[in-house]
């Protein structure tokens, strides 16, 4: 019997590998900064000279410009495919604008493109892209001279794309705080109120109901948006029933007995012992290292090239 | 107090849950369907795209090319087509005829090396790679969308609402011969 089930589990985990090994791309792996160099080409000197001209062009224009360096993009994909499906693993450019830019250089392939984010596709256009390629970049490649190929195109780049947007200061950080408060409210509030609330009433059906509501309510948020599935959505609603119930229960039996002892209410079932919602440590390490892409995307514009 | 069934909360707790269910299902049919419709919109721009830059590029190589006339003449079939064409099918299948036209055009183009040289043309040249390289991507996704809710309408529990409210099931592209490697526009 529990061989049977494990046996199944490992045919669901072999296709499950399968599927998702159809898509042929495969990933460079997270960025460590504006320049990702798997293949170590880029002496460090290099690296750091060129991190600097993006993120000084980024701070003025709040535009991305990402370079990755790979040695091949494998058998089944072409730089096209693979730019594009970079980009959209990297999020290149900002949510809002789309202002971002991918250079990508696969060195054993001898191949590269330029994937432009579509809110710069008006300021670098394909042809403007294949100009970067063949004049700016090309040559140094063809001299073998990697970083001043990736320098001077980004140069390039920044100039195409420098008077398309103006970086607004502080824009990223009032959206986090007000993240970080909804989820100090939903972690910390909600619980209690609903515990102060349950622990009054001696049955322990109210806490199911408020867990079937509360299951409800999150698969109707998470289905919506695709990130739930719907056997997902059931299980999850008769977990948080069943959860609700005894958690009712556990308290309405807490309560009772507090009641009875006549001891002061503890502070989750409602009684009165300041509870003081400690502001929680604000997370601003303050340090300007490099935080990720800001998930802009793209359709497929720009150009490529071999050399 | 009057004591409450618990026979009857257990009911009223499966129709809340039962009623959340559908109207979660439902909703996100509804906002699948939307998201095809984007996504057949990106590729129809990408489509209208292409439909604008070949007029330049035709008026710009037929000076030299003043003999291949059958070829111009099949492009303009294929534009008229795309042009009368109404439902999404009728244009996927004018894009086709389009590009098959188009990439004999530019197979013809290799022969005239004089071509190269002139700047309009290699310029249009790119502007038409890349269109070709957006209309792949976005077919790509265009696929992705219909794929992802396709599974929605033909899997259970989800396909009883998809049938109760006639959420049909929506043809992705499919790839006709060669479709998959757009015109090579290696000129």
């Amino acid at each position: 019997m529990l061989r049977k089930f494990l046996s199944s589990c490992l045919l669901l985990c072999t296709l499950v590998a399968f599927a998702t090994s159809v898509h042929a791309y495969s990933s460079p792996g997270s960025p460590d900064g504006f320049v990702t160099d798997i293949t170590a080409t880029l002496a460090s000197e290099a690296d750091a000279a060129i991190e600097r001209i993006i993120s000084e062009h980024n701070a003025s224009t709040s535009n991305e410009i990402a370079v990755a360096i790979i040695s091949t993009v494998g058998a089944d994909e072409t730089i096209e495919s693979y730019a594009t499906a970079l980009f959209e693993e990297w999020g290149v450019g900002t949510a809002k604008n789309d202002n971002g830019v991918l250079l990508l250089i696969a060195l054993d392939d001898r191949e590269l493109r330029i994937e432009v984010g579509y809110g710069l596709e008006g300021a670098l256009t394909d042809t403007t892209a294949q100009n970067i390629i063949d004049n700016e970049i090309i040559p140094y490649l063809q001299s073998d001279d990697v970083a001043g190929a990736v320098e001077n195109g980004v140069r390039a780049i920044a100039l195409a794309i420098a008077g398309e947007y103006v970086a607004t200061p502080s824009q990223s950080q009032s959206v986090d705080d007000s993240w970080f408060e909804a989820v100090i409210y939903a972690l910390f509030f909600i619980p209690q109120w609903f515990m102060a609330i349950t622990a009054r009433s001696k049955s322990f059906w109210a806490g199911g109901v408020f867990g079937a509501v509360a299951g409800a309510g999150l698969s109707f948020l998470f289905t919506s948006n695709g990130s739930l599935s719907l056997a997902g959505a059931g299980i999850l609603t008769t977990i948080l029933t069943l959860v609700g119930a005894f958690l009712d229960w556990l308290i309405s039996r807490a309560y009772t007995k507090h009641m009875k002892t006549n001891t002061t209410i503890p502070w989750w079932a409602g009684g009165s012992t300041g509870s003081s919602s400690s502001s929680g440590s604000s997370s601003s390490t303050g340090s300007s290292s490099f935080g990720g892409f800001s998930g802009g995307s793209s359709g497929g514009g720009g150009a490529s090239g071999r050399w | 107090m009057n004591k409450i069934n618990p026979f009857l909360i257990g009911i009223i707790a499966v129709i809340i849950i039962g009623l959340g269910w559908g109207i979660s299902t439902y909703n996100s049919f509804v906002s699948k369907n939307e998201g095809i419709t984007t996504a057949w919109a990106q590729v129809e721009s990408q489509y209208q795209r292409r439909l604008d830059l070949i007029p330049n590029l035709v008026n710009s190589v037929k000076g030299v090319m003043a003999q291949e006339k059958e070829i111009f003449e099949a492009i303009a079939v294929a534009r008229t087509q795309y042009g009368g064409a109404t439902t999404p099918s009728e244009k996927a299948l004018a894009a086709g005829n389009m590009e098959s036209a188009l990439s004999r055009l530019l197979v013809i183009m290799e022969n005239y090396p004089v071509l190269r040289s002139i700047e309009a043309v290699t310029s249009l040249m790119t502007e038409l790679a890349g269109t070709e390289n957006r209309i792949a991507v976005e077919r790509m996704r265009y696929n992705e969308v219909v794929r992802d809710y396709n599974v929605m309408v033909k899997t259970v529990p989800s396909k009883l609402i998809a049938n109760w409210f006639g959420f049909a099931p929506a043809t992705p592209f499919e790839a006709a011969e060669g479709a998959q490697n757009a015109p090579q526009v290696s000129f």
